[in-house]
């Protein structure tokens, strides 16, 4: 079960015209005269509470509404199942979200008064344990604390040297921890906030370099989170992916899926390109222009791709996960007139904090035709060294990797599996099938529930009773 | 002579391996780990009978039993039930030199009143050189009827079972078991009835070799819960 924060940053202060691709993090506008947007709200295997803000209220006698619309994968007429309005000088509300089930997804429909003007929604969906807030979320602002004519939300924002101060402002977060990041191409300074109806509580200055850094802020029931960030050194202009906020409920772990998207260049002059994997504006030819960090360590899997439009006949367009600028096993092809979605759910990809992570497009020629494409895919949070993909309870130090169902119940040392398995024992376990295995030393290959005895071993309840024959 | 231990290094630490002479070794198991939810176990032995003749009266018994005071070996036994190989065991020259157990039978033991099931097998079943063969055997749980199942050396080899190959194969289903080595064979399975409520309840491995000399040597013991 996916659990978490999934947080979009609706822009309505950025574009006039034209329809926002359903992928989180893409820009959605609204103006005077074209009211209605939409924005992919990832709700998969979730249920929480969706957290909306907007930074300016509708005005007097104007409102903005939020639709959540469900959207069959087989076709059919999307259907609203729930809305929220927020009128005149209201700024904030919630509602619940309830599990999708895997033949529809959800969108957002974003409907504002005319006149409503500039304003900035934001929204997170908050459920239990897990905060994640992705991405190169930089608002290109200065001045005072607050979100100041934002420019991309989620996308690639940029940071100027000599600007004073970066503020970006999260959602809202319960009953957990927060680690910041702030490890890409620019040496500045960070604080990080805990607000209390909007005014910072806390500050931590993390001094951010190239290696990164990090802090644990405990957060609680609607609090809001915000991050300042001047830059003093670096590239005159540097790119967003300054400051990645995750949190975990440390005592579970637990996995949640991301998704982004963009727009690309221009395919056939621009056979390769990259892009974000969590969101981006516009894919690019320049690696480092669109790699984001990846706030804590953790598996990738489920690479999930979306485009409007096919490739065309006798055309491909591949999409692989890049880790520091080197292809993964994740990836996913299109192929022909017709396909337009793909996905690999075989591979996986082990990362750990401060992995730079971007999505590279081969395009096999031709003229594909140029529009949005979403990307998803799902990250399994890592705790300590421990790195695992299923549903399982760990407990132990370090040097655990397992990609199955587990109970995994140690020690020290090097324990690796990949099935189902109860695992107690010492160094050096390691198999491939399931298992049930108590002791140190085994290697096995097939499915097994194995206790042996070595230096008195694990899973017996006391030594060996040696007796002599009486009969 | 007594059971005596013997330790080498093995794949890097050290393993503890048994020597039996006219002796036994039982121990129990952790209800944590091997729950009583269990309906299939294999208890496993890897080890080399180092005689020169043949043998007309020596019993390996492997299996499971209640309590770790009265294992099989001892005048009353508590609750044993497992698989017993003997009493004649057969030399024969060869590469290496080798032994057949003419007789394998299930084997329940409860007091001093033993009951044997239908004969399992016969053929090649330990080596008489310093070639270690493993023994596997499957106790299956039923009401009121245990069926044991076992696998035996079918073909003479010299190559030696190693722990890590016998750990390997005590994970490997019966059927598969020539998968595992091509020298093994799966024995079809027999029954011998069980009573544990009135018996007792099974919590400890055992392994009894009723002769002094030649000993079962390079012992090796391992329990799987395969079910």
């Amino acid at each position: 079960m996916s659990k978490g924060i999934i947080s979009t940053i609706i822009d309505v202060a950025g574009e006039t015209s034209g329809y926002a691709p359903m992928n989180c993090g893409h820009k959605v506008a609204l103006d005077v005269d074209q009211a209605t947007r939409y924005q992919s709200l990832n709700v998969e295997q979730a249920t929480g509470i969706l957290r909306i803000k907007l930074d300016a209220a509708p005005g007097a006698g104007k409102s903005i509404t939020l639709t959540a619309v469900n959207v069959n994968r087989n076709g059919g007429s999307p259907t609203d199942v729930q809305s929220f309005t927020l009128s005149e000088a209201e700024t904030e509300g919630q509602f619940g979200i309830s599990t999708l089930d895997s033949e529809t997804f959800q969108v957002w429909k974003v409907t504002a008064d005319s006149g409503h003007g500039v304003s900035v929604l934001r929204a997170s969906l908050v459920t239990e344990d897990l905060l994640e807030i992705p991405g190169p979320n930089w608002l290109a602002t200065s001045g005072t604390p607050g979100i100041q004519n934002s420019v991309a939300g989620f996308s690639d924002g940029l940071v100027s040297v000599g600007d004073a101060e970066k503020w970006q402002m999260s959602s809202v977060a319960r009953n957990t921890r927060v680690s910041v990041y702030v490890p890409y191409g620019v040496t500045g300074e960070a604080y990080f906030f805990r607000n209390v109806e909007g005014v910072p509580e806390a500050s931590t200055s993390i001094q951010s370099q190239d290696g990164g850094g990090s802090y644990d802020l405990e957060l609680f029931p609607g609090d809001i989170i915000q991050v300042m960030f001047i830059p003093t050194t670096g590239s005159s202009r540097c790119r967003a992916a300054l400051a990645n906020f995750t949190a975990f409920d440390f005592a579970e772990i637990d996995s949640f899926p991301m998704l982004g998207g963009f727009d690309p260049l221009v395919f056939g002059s621009n056979p390769t390109q990259y892009a974000s994997p969590f969101a981006d504006d516009e894919s690019g030819t320049v690696e480092s222009d669109h790699q984001i960090v990846l706030p804590a360590g953790a598996t990738i899997d489920q690479l999930y791709v979306r485009t409007k439009y096919a490739p065309g006949t006798g055309r491909s367009l591949t999409f692989t996960l890049r880790k520091n600028g080197v292809d993964t096993a994740l990836t996913a092809a299109l192929t022909g007139s017709s396909q337009t979605q793909a996905q690999d759910t075989a591979n996986e990809v082990q990362a750990v904090a401060g992995d730079l992570l971007s999505v590279g497009i081969t395009d096999s020629g031709g003229s594909f035709t140029r529009d949005w494409i979403a990307v998803g895919f799902r990250l399994v949070a890592a705790k300590g060294s421990i790195a695992e993909t299923g549903s399982a309870h760990l407990q132990g130090p370090k040097s655990i990797a397992q990609t199955g169902f587990a109970y995994i119940a140690p020690i020290a040392g090097i324990i690796a599996q990949d099935g189902f398995a109860v695992l107690q024992g010492a160094t050096a376990i390691a198999e491939t099938g399931s298992a049930y295995l108590v002791q140190a030393g085994i290697q096995q290959a097939g499915s097994a529930h194995l206790i042996r005895d070595l230096n008195g071993g694990f899973g017996w309840l006391g030594p060996w009773t040696t007796y002599d024959g009486e009969d | 002579m007594a059971s005596s231990i013997a330790v080498q290094t093995l794949q890097g630490f050290d393993d503890v391996q048994f020597r039996l002479s006219n002796s036994g070794k039982a121990r129990l198991w952790d209800p944590a780990i091997i729950p009583d939810s269990w309906t299939k176990l294999r208890v496993g032995l890897c080890a080399v009978i180092p005689g020169t003749a043949t043998l007309a009266s020596s019993n390996l018994a492997i299996g499971i039993c209640s309590g770790i005071t009265q294992p099989y070996g001892k005048e009353t036994v508590q609750h044993f039930v497992g698989a017993k190989y003997g009493p004649a065991w057969t030399f024969s020259a060869g590469t290496p030199d080798n032994y057949q157990a003419i007789t394998v039978k299930p084997c329940k033991k409860n007091g001093s009143g033993e009951t044997l099931g239908t004969t399992l097998s016969s053929g090649l079943n330990a080596a008489a050189e310093l070639v270690r063969v493993a023994f596997f055997v499957d106790i299956t749980r039923g009401s009121p009827n245990y069926t044991i199942e076992t696998a035996r050396w079918s073909n003479l080899g010299a190559n030696d079972v190693t722990p890590a190959s016998f750990l390997t194969g005590m994970a490997v289903a019966m059927a598969s078991i020539g998968g595992w080595d091509s020298d093994y064979t799966a024995v079809a399975g027999q029954t011998v009835a069980v009573d544990v409520g009135t018996d007792g309840q099974f919590n400890a491995v055992n392994v009894f070799w009723d002769t002094a000399s030649p000993t079962l040597s390079d012992c090796i013991i391992a329990v799987a819960r395969l079910a």
